[in-house]
């Protein structure tokens, strides 16, 4: 009997579920006939006030965002962990923050300075390194979908892209104001014509693919593209909106018309992807960087279904309407002779920063749940690049809303948030687990525990350098190509790798200045998950396969790091005292000391016949310790 | 502590693994994998283990050739002469349209259809070489989707929703047989040398099932898996020993974060990776091929079906020595590059044909001549069809309403067909057939039950079909 109803249960159970997906999947059929009835969203209300949750016992929490998240946690019968040890704490905070393992001495300092502002202390020292800009500007990058060929069939190089690359990180490091960031981003050119890092921003728009080797019709076609290209990005990388879906047709689920998406068109219209030479780095050396040349006000049809045979009336230039107090038009943000001559850009760089006419709530929304996406592993609203009907709902929306504000409040200083974030008990939680805990929310959606994350390819590649002691820290300046298997360059018509490259310190870089070739993206990178770079990017795939496991086993850059681990260790400690040397290898490799298991486990491993130091060191780089951080 | 830690949360992770797979499939799987590990001892114990099926399998592996990007039903296989009758008429003259977002007016095929074999299946003088071997194929002329979009139709012909997050076919399936080799992965995802499809590697995840179960991709150009020999200087034996060191320091870290799925995948695809070092070279050469047999694949330097028919050719070899699911990809990247014809049917379709007629016909006959036809499903199909009417200058834009999938091998009923769509091929009209009795009729050729099939996860027990799929038996032997 009792199987009976627990059966009925599930039936019932499968058919609700049944509905909830049947239903969806009725809204992706019938909401293909319009686009009006998404005025709703929720993504596009104006922020409302919340007020600081209070809840009953608050001794968990170090700021608001604990309030926020106990407030969600209480109703359901849970209670979050204790901070996590600081030894742990370090190794998590500086692989957040700077992507690099704490060095032994760092992890000691730390541990033992019992001041009460030593973690502080710690934020700010990590946020004012060089390598945040790195670490961080990665994650941008793979939204800006940002590479250095123009990708397709044949993907021609771009030797100046590099420095788009380098003023994303330079922004980042002076925490130049988010909203500024952006503007530049889609405007430097016209705002600051006369500031190097602002116009080298401007990058953003010439980073994506570019169809080449086109005649005719098709090249007006690929140009269209390139324009989709941009939209889209614009659409995705600062509104999480994909506008480009409005190409053909008016959005099928959010409420962007055909016409708002030719208006945004007509921004880019008139300008293309070119090269100038700025002063950058050094005072008074001038290099040549990627950006985007502007141009004069240009016809601007809408093509009926994305067609360039099908041009329809003039649409000149504007903004999303359902964004917009001014129903889309951006006349009050020019000048007379801006409306008459230039190609209106400087106007969508406001509207995307004005919280007031534009579309600012949106960007701060999006933008903060994109550092609480890289701070946790998800965001608020898992979909970081889709705040529209299709994307996910904010798992706390008020939580979302608050640390928007913060943002705005803060005039746009994405360090404030980081360091917000960073200090909240949410974040410092330990990783501990337990069964009852877990049957509650075993997805973890509440944030009771902290979860190991993994480490990107990126990260991986540059933490086994940094631990065999090879890491070149060197900041900025043109990619590197370094050694990759015969096997692995494509033997086809071109060669787009250079073959027998013989790695050292001008290789040894962090990854993020290893050149992004988009039809041949180092091995390493495409099997560990790295993006492709053919379009914005929020939430990376996370696999896990086989060939990551022979990457790491076999591969040779790999191994010769593991050899180089293994002298360095020598040189320092010699090769006598086995212990230390082993208690060396773990520090390098996992910011701790190895547990008496380990020390036995490894002696007797390097005590079996062939077995050798580099071996042991090889290991650690397998290791899911290595790989993933609490 | 002991030094058997590693077997013993393997063991652990594997009672959790059973414990969700339910009270009918999993008790099967169950004994299975209990015999395995009561009989194997200190053996390394792996979610891999075959294990037996429901019900008689008719077959044994699956070849799935995912057309990617939308291959034109009407241009290949469902052939429309009415519309010759309606061309340049509006489609909403004459059938009930969901919203047709090109409005363009109905467009006759370009190309000359005719009847082949015994069964007289109309083909497309697109597939000169398949139309020879088409008595071999069921048609199925009436499949729908749920999605007009890429993504969320690849997300359903590959997973049955059209959302992220849940199991690909292929994982399912090793999550219920297990695999015959277990030096090489069981679900095998070749991509096209133009890149992946849209939607990425959740197209052949393994969702909720634990990441073990995941397809492997394999490199589509040059050597398909990089990395598979040993470091010179590492002997083999001090390889194991190397392995067993890091098994047994990743068990110690699992034990306290037991929730971490991922943490146990990677584990195992150590495990596995270790093992493709022998079984995977010789797997994958085709230098082990004869020329005849290369020709009949179309494999010959500059010949359309190259690059399509080295695959082809690869998945039967994989078959071969085993492994259960094998997915390629015709159509990779963006535009013109797979098979998403808006601009130019013929521009379009005439390439991508060419670059599949070969290498399927050849896998279809090199299966039969080998005997290995019998248990060898062969599936075709793309995430959609495409639009009666005309988009673009001579294009057609993408359609799920309505669109023909096809089985061959595997104890399907060759020449025969089910399904209709309606005079132009607008909407599945009669024996309309969901992904899900699709799904549930590959999974039923293997000898599973879909109804049966499940996993515990989130509150339920899930399944490949949801809470529908019915199996075609009309196209069985």
């Amino acid at each position: 009997m009792k199987t009976l109803i627990k059966n009925e249960i599930q039936k019932l159970r499968s058919f609700v579920f049944f509905l909830i997906v049947t239903s969806s999947q009725f809204i992706a059929i019938s909401s293909s006939e319009s686009s009006e009835k998404a005025t709703d969203l929720w993504s596009l209300k104006r922020i409302s006030d919340h007020v600081v949750p209070s809840v009953e016992d608050d001794s968990w929490a170090r700021n608001p965002i604990d309030l926020f998240i106990l407030d969600k946690m209480n109703g359901n019968k849970l209670h979050p962990n204790k901070q996590a040890h600081k030894s742990k704490l370090i190794r998590r905070v500086s692989f957040d923050l700077v992507g690099l393992a704490p060095s032994r001495d760092e992890v000691n300092d730390f541990v033992s300075d019992d001041s009460p502002d030593s973690y502080d202390k710690l934020l700010s020292r990590l946020l004012s390194s060089p390598h945040y800009g790195e670490r961080w500007g990665r994650h941008w990058l793979d939204v800006a979908r940002f590479g250095e060929s123009h990708g397709y069939e044949s993907d021609n190089e771009r030797p100046h892209a590099w420095t788009y690359r380098d003023a994303v990180i330079r922004a980042l490091n002076t925490d130049l104001p988010f909203d500024q960031f952006v503007k530049l981003q889609v405007a430097g050119d016209i705002i600051s014509p006369k500031d190097s890092l602002a116009v080298s921003l401007t990058g953003f728009l010439s980073a994506g693919s570019t169809v080449t080797n086109v005649d005719g019709v098709d090249r007006e076609k690929a140009n269209y593209d390139k324009m989709d290209d941009i939209v889209s990005a614009t659409g995705s990388a600062f509104l999480g909106l994909t506008v480009g879906c409005a190409r053909c047709h008016n959005h099928k689920y959010d409420p962007i018309s055909q016409e708002d998406y030719y208006k945004m068109v007509g921004f880019f219209l008139p300008g293309r992807e070119g090269d100038r030479e700025l002063e950058i780095g050094e005072p008074g050396s001038k290099v040549k960087a990627m950006v985007w040349n502007g141009g004069k006000k240009k016809k601007n049809p809408l093509l009926q279904r994305g067609d360039v045979e099908q041009k329809g009336d003039d649409v000149g230039i504007g903004v999303l309407t359902a964004l917009s107090a001014d129903n889309g038009d951006v006349k009050s943000w020019l000048s007379e002779s801006d409306q008459n001559n230039g190609d209106g850009r400087q106007a969508l760089a406001h509207w995307l920063t004005d919280t007031e006419k534009g579309s600012g709530e949106l960007l701060a929304r999006v933008i903060v749940n994109r550092l609480w996406q890289h701070h946790f592993g998800e965001g608020l609203v898992k979909t970081s690049n889709n705040f529209g009907q299709v994307g996910d709902r904010p798992t706390h929306p008020e939580l979302l809303d608050w640390l928007s504000k913060e943002l705005i409040k803060s005039q746009w200083k994405i360090k404030t948030i980081h360091k917000l974030i960073m200090n909240s008990s949410t974040y410092m939680q330990s990783v501990a687990w337990d069964k009852k805990r877990h049957n509650i929310d075993p997805e973890n959606k509440l944030y009771w525990r902290r979860e190991a994350r993994r480490l990107e390819g990126e990260i991986i590649r540059d933490s086994i350098m940094n631990t065999a002691g090879t890491l070149n820290k060197k900041l900025y300046g043109p990619s590197v190509k370094p050694w990759v298997s015969k096997d692995a360059i494509n033997t086809g018509s071109t060669n787009k790798w250079p073959v027998n490259v013989k790695d050292g310190p001008n290789t040894w870089r962090r990854s993020i200045y290893v050149f992004m070739r988009r039809s041949m993206r180092v091995p390493f990178f495409e099997v560990f998950d790295v993006p492709d770079a053919m379009q914005s990017r929020g939430v990376r795939e996370l696999t896990t396969v086989p060939t990551q496991a022979l990457m790491l086993l076999n591969n040779e850059f790999v191994r010769s790091q593991a050899s180089h681990f293994a002298s360095s260790i020598k040189n320092k400690l010699g090769d006598q005292d086995i212990l230390k040397l082993i208690n060396e290898a773990y520090w390098r490799a996992l910011s701790r000391a190895p547990t008496e298991l380990e020390i036995t486990a490894s002696i007797e491993l390097l005590a079996k016949d062939g077995q050798t130091l580099e071996n042991l060191c090889h290991v650690l780089f397998t290791l899911n310790e290595f790989c993933y951080v609490d | 502590m002991s030094i058997n830690s590693k077997i013993n949360l393997n063991s652990l992770s594997r009672r959790e693994l059973l414990k969700r797979s339910g009270c009918g499939f999993g008790s099967l799987a169950l004994s299975a994998m209990m015999a395995q590990e009561g009989l194997l001892g200190s053996q390394k114990p792996s979610p891999f283990t075959p294990s037996k099926p429901h019900f008689a399998a008719r077959a044994k592996s699956v070849i799935f050739l995912f057309m990617y990007g939308g291959p034109s039903h009407v241009d290949l296989f469902d052939y429309k002469p009415a519309l010759e009758k309606y061309s340049g008429k509006s489609v909403n003259d004459v059938v009930k349209t969901k919203g047709a977002r090109s409005a363009g007016g109905l467009f006759p095929s370009p190309y000359k259809f005719e009847r082949h074999g015994q069964s007289g299946h109309w083909v497309s003088d697109r597939y000169p070489h398949l139309a020879k071997v088409i008595d071999n194929t069921a048609m199925l002329r009436g499949v729908y989707g749920h999605s007009i979009s890429h993504a969320p139709a690849l997300f359903e012909v590959n997973t049955g929703m059209i959302r992220t997050g849940f199991p690909s076919l292929g994982s399912w399936v090793n999550y219920g047989l297990g695999t015959e080799n277990q030096d090489l992965p069981g679900f095998v995802v070749m991509y096209d040398h133009r890149g992946g499809p849209i939607g990425g590697a959740p197209n052949w995840g393994s969702g909720f099932l634990p990441g073990a179960f995941q397809g492997t991709p394999v490199r589509s150009r040059g050597t398909p898996i990089l990395n598979l020999n040993r470091p010179k200087d590492v002997m083999d034996g001090n390889q194991r020993e190397l392995l067993d060191f890091a098994g047994k320091m990743n068990s110690l870290h699992s034990n306290d974060r037991p929730a971490e799925a991922s943490l146990e995948a990677r584990i195992q695809s150590f495990e596995l990776a270790y093992r493709m070092q022998s079984a995977a070279p010789g797997a994958l050469d085709l230098n082990k091929e004869t020329d005849d047999t290369k020709k009949l694949y179309g494999i010959e330097k500059g010949n359309p079906g190259e690059y399509f028919g080295t695959q082809c050719l690869m998945a039967r070899r994989l078959v071969e020595r085993g492994v259960r699911f094998v997915q390629l990809y015709s159509g990779g990247g963006h535009g013109d590059n797979n098979w998403d014809a808006h601009g130019s049917i013929t521009g379009n379709h005439n390439k991508h044909c060419a670059s599949t007629d070969q290498p399927m016909a050849g896998l279809i006959k090199d299966l039969e001549q080998r005997g290995m036809l019998d248990e060898t499903l062969i599936v075709w199909g793309g995430e959609f069809g495409r639009t009666p009417h005309k988009q673009g200058g001579s294009g057609r834009d993408h359609h799920p309403f309505g669109f023909t999938m096809w089985m061959a091998g595997g104890g399907i009923k060759g020449g025969s067909s089910y399904g209709e769509t309606d005079e132009i091929g607008y909407h599945a009209a009669v024996n309309r057939t969901s992904i899900h009795d699709v799904h549930a009729t590959i999974l039923h050729m293997l000898g599973i039950d879909h109804e049966r099939l499940t996993y515990h996860f989130s509150g339920r027990d899930f399944r490949l079909t949801d809470v529908a799929g019915n199996v075609l038996h009309d196209v069985i032997v």
